[in-house]
């Protein structure tokens, strides 16, 4: 199965997760999802954070916004 | 205090410099459909330079990195607020740019796709840890070098893992029946 094919089941399974509930249990704070980005913690942490992150579609948009917005830099 | 309005910051430089910044992390965020929520993040941080002075000269610090220290905090900020109000987005899309959230799944989107999503997660599951981790992170659109950051993992390594987590989650879903157009 490629790639694309993939990424679209896989999308539409986070997206039906979210039409189904906006619960939000589970998931961590704002201020952990940054300890992620800023690679603070141990790695086991990290990582058991991270699993949430990406099967969570709340998550995950949350955390690639607070991703864009701190790597990002203005043109020099 | 009455909130400026965008572009009321009196030096035309900062207000050209935070509309380039703005406009890169636009380009970053337009991966995961987030455009909307930049702009929120951006007014943000005009709110608070204007309150700063910034816009009066009186910034201590090279303005570049001071735009992008209080673009991440108010991102964090925006946020947090979202989360103490309960709210969630009325609208996301997803990377594939197919799937959006808060709204039904597609009409055409047939019982067997949504069965489909799930036999993939519970393989990704089932694969070893490591792999399953970078095969997610793969599938919500990192770049190779993205997950190797994230993980602080050598790229060698992460190239290794997606490799071979998408390859054994490949084998596991023939198993399945899965085959590379879906179910057979």
């Amino acid at each position: 199965m490629s790639d694309e094919r993939l990424r679209l089941s896989y999308d539409r399974l986070l997206a039906v997760r979210a039409a189904m509930s906006s619960a939000r249990e589970g998931c961590p704070e704002v201020d952990a999802m940054l300890e992620v980005l800023r690679r603070e913690g141990t790695e086991d942490a990290r990582l058991q954070l991270l699993d949430h992150i990406m099967a969570c579609p709340f998550c995950q948009a949350e955390f690639a916004l607070l991703k864009t917005a701190g790597t990002a830099q203005p043109p020099e | 205090m009455t909130e400026p309005e965008p572009g009321d910051l009196r030096d035309e430089a900062l207000e050209a410099l935070v509309r380039r910044s703005a406009e890169q992390v636009r380009r970053l965020a337009a991966r995961y459909g987030l455009e909307d929520r930049v702009d929120e993040v951006f007014q943000e941080v005009r709110i608070r330079l204007w309150r700063s002075g910034a816009g009066h000269g009186n910034l201590a610090e090279a303005p570049a990195s001071y735009v992008y220290r209080t673009a991440l905090s108010a991102a964090v900020d925006l946020l947090r607020r979202r989360r103490a109000r309960r709210e969630t987005p009325a609208k996301l899309e997803r990377p594939s740019g197919e799937a959006v959230f808060g709204e039904a799944p597609p009409a055409d989107a047939s019982l067997e796709d949504r069965e489909l999503g799930d036999l993939i997660e519970q393989e990704i599951d089932a694969l070893a840890p490591d792999r399953a981790m970078v095969v997610r992170l793969h599938l919500a659109g990192y770049s190779r070098e993205e997950i190797a950051d994230l993980l602080s993992w050598t790229e060698p390594r992460t190239r290794h893992l997606i490799y071979r987590g998408l390859a054994d989650l490949r084998e596991r879903l023939r198993a399945r029946g899965i085959g590379p157009e879906g179910p057979a």
